[in-house]
């Protein structure tokens, strides 16, 4: 597979503030890269030196297998990105500002390409309205729809949710579906939301603090086939001779003396709870956690709660 | 280079802020033209009264006194001042205006270099301040010329006055406007030198304000220690530079030399600080721009 994206050892600082923190990654062709961490975490300072907004401290970024800031103009054409929030001019129209965008890239569109790429995010029949009078979800699209105009490969896009709506989270969610899987364009996309991050991506990278806590694959860290029981016990010693006997765990995690977390098939839950109300480990309450979830609290070090927002 | 121009054009004049200042002018333009129609003669009176010891003037004299080309000379005296607060408002929004409502992203994440886009900033804001000077040779130049017709331009210096045939006029007046078109975009460069330090407009606005009335303040004081060693380097001294196309020279009898200037030199060394302020103004918002951090 080829490496699109290649950063290596990437730092910011800002005065003594320490942003990003050594970051190293590498996105493929055709993937769609994950970006997950708290707000905070480095995840749009890191997005912004990836678009040149920012300069880095130290390190290198490699894109198409040049380096960034060398072949700036020559990578961009090939990027489309949002950042942070979609701006665009509100008194210009959606056309308007959609063509701009185009010229800013060198274009010079058709006003029949221009309009297939407001229809492509359901925006063709409101082409005409300034753009002050569109919803946040309207906006989102828009921005989307700015960052696609030059037709590029490799597309960033930084927390392409936000304050949406649920019918808006799903119709960028489809959005972002249907350009890797119909277009085949390459997507970073960043996000708080661990559900989302979840159904779009294919790889994931966790930054906590300015720093990588890990890099996978989303099938490697979901193993459909596991669970994550939570579980309340009273008895810390013999619940863990329990489970030092029981072959089909996987790994456990004490949160607490009380607390701890059983990584283990998800068919097996009954026979683990068998096996301890046999021993006599009095159980107060099981809850299978979402996989991910766990991973990231784990990882960064959060007490859990409910719910899939992270922050 | 064209396209990004027309871009930034369109930002300018698709704005309805854009017109406030066009229709200030116009106000102003207007109510001095107003008042002149109606109460001209006591303007005149007032204007010759300060010389009338040494000078005596004809009623015919006085009757042609009061002609388009002196009342645009007037309004340009009282407006040219006001100007450089227009232009700040278009110069000081350009780069900081852009990172306040975030849409400097939109630009600076498309395949453009930073240097680029302050030449296309600097280019929109040249254009903008000709087409405010355009906008002020219509109504102070054709408006008073039609309200009032033409005749001799008389202007009154402190140390005596100057006349000019009514056809040795009129490229006066393009100099002019050629002059301060070259001023205003010196006021232009410095404002987004401005811009380009802040993440809001209003910073800009108010800096460029300040900077041109201290500097103004300092030009129009008179101390000698500051004539020979700041003055001549202020570029508000220089900005003002456009009357020198209206002092004439004179022959052995004091009859004005047609198409004369007084001091040629002087003007073009104006001229050549303005440009210099330009280019210092505009290197040092691309050097700063190029290591500017975007966080907006």
């Amino acid at each position: 597979m080829e490496t699109l994206v290649r950063i290596a050892n990437l730092s910011k600082r800002f005065g003594s503030f320490e942003a990003v923190r050594d970051v190293s990654f590498a996105v493929q062709r055709g993937q769609v890269y994950g970006f997950l961490g708290q707000n905070g975490a480095g995840k749009s300072t890191t997005l912004r030196m990836l678009m040149t907004l920012i300069r880095p401290s130290s390190g290198s970024i490699d894109v198409f297998g040049l380096d960034l800031f060398r072949h700036r103009r020559e990578i961009l054409r090939q990027v489309g990105a949002v950042i942070e929030k979609p701006d665009h001019y509100g008194y210009l129209s959606a056309y308007e500002n959609l063509r701009m965008a185009a010229v800013l890239c060198g274009l010079h569109p058709e006003r029949k390409k221009l309009m297939e790429q407001l229809a492509f995010v359901g925006l063709a029949d409101r082409y005409q309205s300034p753009v002050k009078t569109f919803s946040q979800g309207m906006k989102q699209r828009l921005g989307i729809a700015t960052a696609l105009v030059h037709d590029p490969s490799l597309i960033i896009l930084d927390e392409p949710t936000n304050g949406l709506d649920p019918q808006g989270i799903a119709d960028i969610r489809d959005l972002i579906r249907r350009l890797s899987r119909e277009q085949g364009k390459t997507l970073i996309v960043s996000s708080h939301l661990l559900s989302e991050i979840e159904l779009i991506a294919d790889s994931l990278l966790i930054l906590h603090r300015g720093e990588k806590r890990m890099e996978g694959k989303m099938q490697d860290l979901l193993n459909p086939a596991e669970t994550i029981a939570e579980l309340e016990l009273h008895d810390r010693s013999l619940a863990e001779a329990i489970f030092s006997q029981t072959d089909f765990i996987r790994s456990v995690d004490w949160r607490s003396d009380r607390q701890c977390c059983v990584r283990l098939p998800k068919n097996r839950i009954p026979d683990l709870i068998h096996r301890l109300s046999e021993a006599k480990v009095a159980i107060q309450a099981v809850a299978s956690r979402h996989s991910l979830e766990y991973y990231f609290l784990q990882l960064t070090q959060t007490e859990p709660h409910a719910g899939a927002v992270v922050d | 280079m064209l396209a990004l121009l027309w871009i930034e054009l369109n930002k300018i004049y698709r704005r309805p802020r854009t017109y406030i200042a066009f229709g200030a002018m116009a106000a102003i333009v207007w109510l001095i033209q107003l008042a002149l129609y109606f109460d001209g003669q006591a303007y005149v009176d007032l204007l010759l009264s300060n010389l009338s010891g040494s000078f005596e003037f004809s009623d015919l004299f006085k009757s042609h006194l009061l002609n388009g080309y002196l009342i645009c000379f007037v309004i340009l005296n009282t407006l040219l001042i006001q100007m450089p607060l227009l232009v700040a408002l278009v110069a000081g929004d350009a780069i900081a205006g852009e990172a306040a409502q975030g849409t400097l992203r939109f630009q600076l994440t498309r395949p453009i270099t930073r240097a680029q886009l302050i030449g296309v900033k600097f280019a929109a804001a040249v254009v903008y301040v000709i087409s405010l000077l355009l906008w002020l040779a219509i109504l102070a130049l054709l408006g008073s010329v039609l309200l009032f017709g033409i005749n001799d331009l008389v202007v009154l210096r402190s140390t005596g006055i100057e006349q000019m045939q009514m056809d040795d006029v009129f490229w006066r007046y393009l100099a002019a406007f050629c002059f301060a078109a070259v001023a205003l975009t010196t006021v232009a460069a410095l404002s987004l030198l401005l811009s380009v330090l802040a993440d809001n407009p209003i910073g800009p606005i108010i800096s460029t304000m300040s900077v041109v009335i201290v500097f103004t303040i300092l030009s129009e004081m008179n101390i000698p220690l500051y004539d020979t060693t700041v003055k001549p380097w202020l570029f508000t001294t220089h900005m003002v530079a456009w009357k020198g196309f209206f002092y004439v020279q004179a022959d052995a009898e004091g009859t004005t030399i047609r198409g004369s200037i007084e001091n040629l030199p002087a003007v073009f060394r104006s001229l050549g600080i303005l440009l210099g302020y330009i280019v210092l103004f505009l290197g040092a918002a691309i050097y700063i721009f190029r290591r500017k951090d975007i966080l907006t």
